[in-house]
């Protein structure tokens, strides 16, 4: 890499080193705060140091760096498990994989990236992100947000080791009962299939409660509801969303787990049972789990082109009400995956319908985008790049989809290698685009470094291009009758030529995603230094150094537009009073953001993962006896006790005992407090 | 780097991808495709589909245009983050924006309804092939083969074959569907979309063949091991020769006629085949397995795996668990001699 | 050191109750999510009945109303001690607070034990068949409810015998009887769709 990748040009230095900018950038030549200050204040809320320090953080900037790493390490082992697939479907009767590891495999790909991967990574974000935009110090509930890490590492694990140990899921990520109930599946496979779906949908929740709590109660004064990001809106739907889709698949996969345990009946038919409430249960989680993984990636996508098309988005409140409005319809669609099953035609209309709407908002999203595009000022840095393969690759995805909605073309292509093709494009265009554009937009926010800019033109030209020459013949293939989930086809089907064009495009996708490891690992150490705004964004996260200390601010901001740093003046007001020797955050009133109280957030503790430890012992041991549960709740609540239990080194921030006052004090701030 | 900044690098690099593919995949319409159908069932379904895709690459490449008139009209004389934000847009422009969007929006939602329409008008011609007055057959999906049996209501005009369903040309075929373990799907493109077949209920799909021919299916839900091999074939065939194929079928299986065909019989007879497989005439009446007694009218075996030859039969009664590892029928160690003869025994079995 | 203006905070309220606190959304968060799940459980429970034409499917009987018709009162009876604690609570008085949450214990350690008989009522076993699979399930989901949310009052009192009198514990007693709100709520339904409805409709 040559040294000159590295020095700015001049007209491309950041804005908070020239004197003479437009005021809408100007930050204040002097400092805020004494040094003093800033120590007691790094004090407070920076970890310890070691790997003790580490174990016990609730910085959510740590916590989400952690996540985000995992996520990224899950994407990179599932996506080598799709390489070993495309491998072996390169030619006719290959013999690289045998049926039974291919289908260990291809459980393993779709698991690994719906549950380890895609929602991971997108709450992940979101942890490190939104309390850095709506500018507070940390994540409400710190130590759920530490919780939230440990059990979902401890879940991929498990599942990796059971995987390595031949004992790995093999029933397809969906596992469709019969086939993954006890009689056709016997031994321990499905049963850890159905605990790491405890794992990391309580990890998922637990994460989307805090995020929701945190856009709702910590946001600075002066960002009323109307002020919001637009990434943090799409975070807070994709929040409520888990919420309410999340339960459906933690009720299916216990039934799973009591029909093979201790030998209920939920699915089983001879004594009273429906193998298809089970598809019922699953898609009504399923469906909306696709939008889950999109919604976020639409807030990437509004951030990377509010700041390189140098204007705010067209169309905000459209922009937002779309979100909303898909988190609403996307529960309405499930029943889309179970047109085959021979459903009552009535239903079947509705659910086309329905379907086939959904398609509006996500075109009022893009419609607004191109009208931003089209009267900014694009600037073409890789962020932006990521977003225009996007947009070819999820509209195409997106009219798949819309084909496939009709029942009668269902009937055809579906469990064919049309509908892989059609989801690989909405997920990978629609959610992985946009997080390959967020990883080279946020990367300097978050390391202090730019990520090598050449490297990303690269690494996005092979990505786009790969993932074209992998993806797009499967149309062709499932139109030419393929169906999925098979470890082999025969020779006289034809599907040869097509298939060993997909699996090159695999391997060329493999090179783009080595190409990223390779820049961020160059980029961490002797990438171009950012500074705090090196692109000159606008939401709050910019308004602070890169990375951010480990108190966020040093005095949070009152937001005065709805473009944050745009809308800056130079004697804008800030919050003062916050104490800097105790974990002090500003509660302010929900809707219009106006300050309301103040409380102190828990302090690191290590308790969070001995709960996480319990849970896990719980749920791994459910696999092999129902007593389990009892032995890992022990644990488990004496580490929650643990966890909420009063500190005494805490105590200096807390307020007097009650009982210590007087009966006119206690009046008082009882009054003041309702 | 040029002053003017870099196009999209898509543009350039995809066409020489996309030319290459177009050329690989000449003249891949291949016997399985859906586009290629042969009867109404697919045939209305294939209009649909060529309906959605040419208003969809419409559409698509409509969005494409807009996009890149968007990305290359800005004159972008400097290439500068630090150029200052465009705070408030003006107001007339936002608003012929705003007509513009409405208008895409409308139109979105006008395609959708008349897919809507076009896909309700298809699904009802699906279900207008139902008729009490067709031909009923009964597919029970198992893992990893297809029992077919062919209804009557007379008891004993009913009789059973495997993987192999007869059908006569221009009548509408009544498919009653189940299953005995785990979910599949029967799958044949050329002639109609798929139906699941699910343990404890009961489904229904309805075809006809306008074409004669040789049509191959597959099953289209993961059932497990062997999935990937759990074909089947559907052979369409004028009324005559249907109904000669009925009337042979319905007969029990040829006696063994030379020696070496008797003493097949009576391998076959001494051997674990009789605890899963039926041969009707004799004494193996066991249901778990394939019904052998018109095997040798079949075009495959194995579920549509191999061809119904001599040597394969050979291999896969030898050792069905190198063929297709994991499926439920056991190696079977014969010597060679009584493999010979219990091969030219089961090729007696027209 | 020159200064911009401040909005200085450092004399609101440095504890507040209800929704002006974290925790009470957090709680609300949490019951959605179990309102979701029992929801869920409930649908499952009627797709199940709708697919046979006697409920409970011949020879199961259907389950004697007395103890779950016990149970269903003593969590129904236990809302008004919570609900005097919460007022307790509100206005910082340790040992009225104190005092009704240990009644709120008692009653629940009541219908904890009440809820172990009611399983029995049940006049079939888990592995019967799917009627008893769901019941069983729906039941022994609201169970683990009980169990924790009694545990946790426990905790709460705990903390204040242990002389922890802070503000804040005062807000997370206010915080947990929404719990128990829920938890008596909830099953309001349950009872209806689970013992009344399979008798009387």
């Amino acid at each position: 890499m040559k040294a000159e990748e590295n020095t700015m040009q001049p007209d491309q230095m950041s804005a908070t080193t020239s004197a003479a900018s437009t005021t809408a950038q100007a930050v204040p030549a002097v400092s805020l705060i004494e040094d003093q200050e800033r120590a007691e204040l790094e004090r407070t809320w920076s970890d310890e140091p070691g790997l003790w320090g580490w174990l016990r953080s609730v910085d959510h900037k740590s916590i989400g760096k952690r996540y985000i790493v995992t996520a990224f390490v899950f994407f990179v082992l599932g996506g080598l498990l799709a390489l070993l697939m495309r491998l072996q479907l390169a030619r006719p009767e290959n013999t690289l994989l045998g049926p039974d590891l291919y289908n260990q495999i291809f459980t393993m790909h779709g698991t690994t990236m719906m549950f380890l991967f895609a929602i991971p990574v997108m709450e992940a974000m979101g942890i490190y992100l939104v309390p850095l935009m709506v500018g507070t110090r940390n994540i409400a509930f710190p130590r759920l947000a530490a919780f939230s890490y440990w059990i979902y590492l401890f879940g991929g694990i498990t599942l990796y080791v059971f995987f390595f140990l031949n004992i790995g899921p093999d029933t397809g990520w969906f596992s469709y009962v019969p086939l993954a109930g006890p009689e056709f599946s016997p031994g321990k496979r499905v049963d850890i299939w159905s605990q790491l779906i405890n794992f990391t949908e309580i990890a998922a929740l637990a994460a989307s409660i805090e995020l929701i709590v945190t856009v709702f109660k910590l946001r600075a004064p002066g960002m009323s509801i109307n002020r919001i990001p637009l990434f943090v809106w799409a975070m807070l739907v994709m929040s409520f969303m888990v919420v309410f889709a999340m339960p459906a698949v933690m009720t299916s996969s216990l039934f799973l787990t009591l029909d093979r345990l201790v030998g209920m009946h939920f699915f089983n038919p001879a004594e009273g049972g429906d193998p298809l409430l089970w598809q019922h249960l699953f898609w009504f989680f399923g469906h909306p789990e696709v939008y889950i993984i999109f919604i976020p990636a639409l807030g990437f996508v509004s951030s990377i082109i509010q700041t390189f098309t140098r204007r705010p988005n067209f169309g905000y409140t459209a922009l937002v009400l779309s979100m909303i409005a898909i988190g609403f319809i996307g529960f309405g669609l499930w029943v889309h995956h179970m047109f085959a099953t021979g459903l009552p035609q009535l239903g079947e209309s509705f659910f086309t319908a329905a379907t086939m709407m959904i398609a509006i908002p996500s075109g009022v999203q893009i419609f607004c985008w191109i009208a931003t595009l089209w009267s900014g000022r694009p600037q073409f840095k890789t962020p932006l790049l990521f977003v225009l393969g996007f947009f070819f690759i999820f509209v195409l995805g997106g009219l798949s989809g819309v084909m496939q909605a009709s029942v009668p073309v269902n009937l055809q292509v579906h469990d064919t290698f049309f509908v892989v093709a059609h989801f690989h494009y909405v997920l990978i265009g629609g959610a992985v685009f946009p997080l390959f554009g967020a990883f080279y937009y946020w990367f300097p926010k978050m390391t202090g470094r730019m990520l090598g800019e050449r490297l990303g033109r690269w690494n996005f030209a092979l990505l786009f291009v790969g993932f074209n020459l992998t993806f797009f013949p499967m149309h062709q293939l499932g139109l030419q009758g393929m169906p999925r989930r098979v470890y082999t086809y025969l020779p006289g089907t034809g599907w040869g030529k097509l298939n060993l064009i997909a699996t090159a495009g695999g391997v060329v996708m493999t090179l783009g995603i080595a190409l990223f490891i390779v820049n961020v690992l160059w980029s961490r150490k002797r990438g171009r230094v950012a500074g705090d705004n090196p692109w000159g964004a606008d939401t709050l996260e910019w308004g602070t150094s890169s990375p951010p200390p480990s108190y966020n601010f040093e005095h949070l901001p009152v937001v005065q537009g709805r473009e944050a740093l745009w809308a800056r003046t130079d004697d804008a007001p800030v919050v003062t009073g916050l104490k800097t020797d105790c974990r002090d955050v500003l509660l302010t009133k929900t809707f219009d953001a106006e300050p309301d109280n103040t409380m102190t957030l828990p302090s690191p503790s290590i308790w969070p993962i001995g709960v996480a430890f319990s849970a896990a012992v719980a749920f791994i041991g459910s696999c092999f006896t129902p007593w389990a549960v009892v032995w890992g709740a022990i644990p488990a609540f004496i580490s929650l006790v643990g966890w909420g239990w009063p500190k005494p080194k805490d105590e200096k921030c807390d307020l007097t005992p009650v009982d210590e006052w007087s009966e006119e004090e206690r009046r008082k701030e009882a009054s003041r407090a309702q | 780097m040029s002053a003017r900044g870099r196009r999209p690098r898509h543009h350039a690099l995809a066409c020489p991808a996309f030319v290459f593919y177009a050329l690989a995949t000449a003249g891949c319409t291949g016997s399985q495709s859906i586009l290629n159908p042969a009867g109404p069932n697919a045939g209305n379904v294939s209009r649909l589909w060529w309906l959605m895709f040419y208003v969809c690459a419409g559409v698509f490449l409509l969005v494409i245009a807009f996009l890149t008139a968007a990305l290359v009209r800005t004159p972008r004389k400097t290439n500068k983050l630090a150029h200052a934000p465009d705070t408030e847009p003006d107001a007339r422009r936002e608003r012929r924006m705003r007509g513009v969007v409405t208008g895409a929006v409308v139109s979105t939602v006008i395609i959708l309804f008349v897919f809507l329409v076009a896909s309700f008008i298809t699904s009802r011609s699906l279900y207008a092939l139902a008729d009490p007055n067709n031909l009923r057959i009964k597919v029970n999906g198992q893992q990893w083969w297809w029992q077919v049996e062919y209804e009557n209501d007379v008891a004993s005009q009913t009789f059973r074959t495997a993987n192999e369903i007869h059908i006569p040309v221009g009548q509408t075929v009544t498919l009653r569907l189940t299953s005995s373990d785990v979910i599949h799907s029967f799958w044949v493109p050329n002639l109609a979309g798929k139906r699941d077949l699910i343990p404890g209920h009961e489904t229904t799909l309805w075809l006809r063949a306008d074409t004669p021919g040789t049509y191959r299916g597959q099953c289209a839900e993961y059932c497990g091991l062997q999935h990937a091999h759990m074909a089947f074939v559907v052979v369409a065939e004028p009324a005559e020769q249907f109904n000669a194929w009925m009337e042979a079928q319905r007969r029990p299986a040829v006696a063994p006629v030379s020696a070496e065909q008797q003493r097949g019989q009576q391998v076959f007879l001494a051997s674990p085949c009789i605890m899963c497989h039926t041969i009707r005439g004799t004494d193996a009446g066991a249901s778990v397995a394939p019904d052998l007694t018109h095997l040798a009218s079949r075009q495959t075996i194995a579920a549509g795996m191999l061809p119904n030859t001599r040597g394969h039969l050979g291999g896969w009664i030898s050792n069905p668990q190198e063929l297709k590892p994991g499926n439920r029928m056991p190696p079977n160690p014969l010597s060679p001699e009584d493999l010979q003869a219990l091969l030219s025994y089961l090729e007696s079995l027209k | 050191m020159k200064r911009r203006p401040g909005i200085d905070v450092s004399n609101l309220p440095e504890f507040a109750f209800g929704s002006r606190g974290l925790i009470w959304w957090g709680i609300w968060g949490f019951l959605a999510i179990e309102t979701t799940m029992l929801v869920i459980c409930l649908v499952s429970y009627f797709y199940l009945r709708d697919r046979v034409a006697d409920w409970p499917p011949p020879p199961t009987q259907l389950p004697d109303l007395g103890v779950p018709t016990a149970t269903l009162a003593v969590l129904l009876l236990s809302v008004v001690p919570m609900h005097l604690l919460e007022r307790a609570a509100r206005r910082l008085d340790t040992r009225a607070t104190i005092r009704w949450t240990l009644v709120c214990i008692a009653l629940g350690v009541a219908f904890c034990v009440l809820r172990g008989f009611e399983f029995y009522s049940l006049n079939v076993m888990f592995d019967s068949n799917a009627y008893g699979s769901v019941m069983w399930t729906i039941i022994g989901v609201h169970s683990f409810h009980l169990v924790a949310e009694v545990l946790e009052t426990c905790v709460l009192v705990s903390v204040l015998l242990a002389g922890h009198t802070e503000p804040k514990y005062f807000v997370d007693s206010t915080d947990n009887a929404l719990y128990w709100y829920f938890i008596v709520a909830i099953w309001v339904p349950c009872y209806v769709v689970l013992y009344l409805a399979p008798r009387y409709l």
